[in-house]
């Protein structure tokens, strides 16, 4: 056996050799990566900012002279969306903190424990957002109904619950591939 | 660590680096060359927490390992490296490709059949690490990776010589 496995050695030692970028480049990609990283940060979180404190302001000048149903629905909706963002927000931040510079059994307990914080949201949070998020909007039907024509209308109707269906889609998609990311995870070191 | 240090290590490391990946990801070159990059750019941001409690290699190596492990997440990626046309044997393809690159093609194929762990393990004894350093790569004990070693050699020289 031991003759058989060295002329594998040897098929694998006589492999032609890769022409290497030069490392200066490496160390210019890596600095442009984290220049955008940075870059984006910085934007995300003033676009967020703003955006929290416009609706904040809209909410708060709205409902002193109109509280309604329609109100009502818009708040729930916004309030969803934020906290999935801010979820999301974490999520990559908890990630970014994996440490692959630990050997392969710690990193793979690192990223299983990350995937199953992952799982506990999707369990949750992630049904309850969508079901409320869908409340909210259900909950502004009427403000449709007045506003717009007959037709606009009927054009709402079907085409929010045909963005429901293609996002409940994608959302389970993701989640699928992330519990499937969690079993691979798990399943790795389960013979040691 | 400087520019010109961590081109020492660059140089040192690449083929290594690179000839893993081959490995991991069935001899698809685009995909190992993105892994590459990828490694020594982590190599590089992450180089001021290196210690030095262990070899520059094996932190290399972990780093390595746990990219490929992470970046065959994409269902897009397995599809992509799954449908790599299977070499036929040498003496049946008497064309174009040497019969060292077949023999390769074929040993690459053979690795991608073994699970993700003993496929890693693998890469690195064919690579040359010594066995305390690809269990602190691993994190597994020396004595849990002699019988491992010793089951995926013969396995491997199996499915090489069946194929």
């Amino acid at each position: 056996m031991m003759n058989e496995f060295n002329e594998i050695l040897e098929i694998w030692e006589n492999q032609p050799n890769q022409n290497a970028s030069k490392a200066g480049e490496v160390i210019k990609e890596a600095k442009r990566i984290k220049e955008r990283i940075k870059r984006n940060h910085f934007w995300t979180k003033l676009i967020l900012t703003i955006t929290v404190m416009i609706l904040i302001t809209f909410f708060i000048s709205v409902s002193v002279h109109n509280f309604n149903q329609s109100f009502t629905g818009a708040f729930i909706m916004v309030s969803v969306l934020l906290i999935r963002i801010f979820l999301e927000y974490l999520s990559w931040n908890k990630y970014r903190k994996l440490d692959d510079t630990r050997s392969l059994n710690m990193y793979t307990k690192q990223a299983s424990s990350f995937y199953k914080w992952r799982k506990k949201i999707h369990i949750l949070c992630t049904p309850l957002i969508f079901l409320l998020y869908v409340f909210g909007f259900i909950l502004l039907m009427p403000f449709f109904k007045n506003g717009l024509s007959e037709g606009f209308y009927t054009y709402v109707k079907v085409s929010s619950i045909v963005i429901f269906i293609v996002l409940s889609v994608f959302i389970l998609k993701q989640v699928k591939k992330e519990l499937e990311t969690l079993k691979f995870l798990e399943e790795l070191f389960k013979d040691d | 660590m400087s520019e010109k240090e961590f081109q020492i290590i660059y140089n040192q490391h690449y083929q290594k680096v690179y000839r893993l990946c081959m490995g991991y990801f069935k001899g698809n070159d685009r995909i190992a060359e993105d892994v590459t990059q990828e490694v020594f750019i982590k190599v590089w941001e992450k180089s001021n927490v290196f210690r030095g409690d262990s070899h520059i290699s094996t932190w290399i190596y972990r780093i390595t390992v746990n990219t490929c492990l992470m970046y065959l997440r994409s269902r897009k990626l397995k599809k992509e490296i799954s449908s790599e046309k299977f070499p036929e044997k040498p003496e049946n393809n008497p064309d174009h490709q040497s019969d060292k690159e077949q023999q390769l093609k074929l040993l690459y194929d053979c690795i991608y059949k073994l699970d993700e762990l003993n496929k890693i393990i693998i890469l690195m004894v064919l690579e040359g690490l010594s066995y305390d350093k690809i269990a602190a790569v691993a994190g597994v004990s020396e004595e849990t990776l002699r019988v491992r070693i010793h089951r995926i050699k013969k396995s491997l020289t199996k499915c090489v010589n069946d194929e």
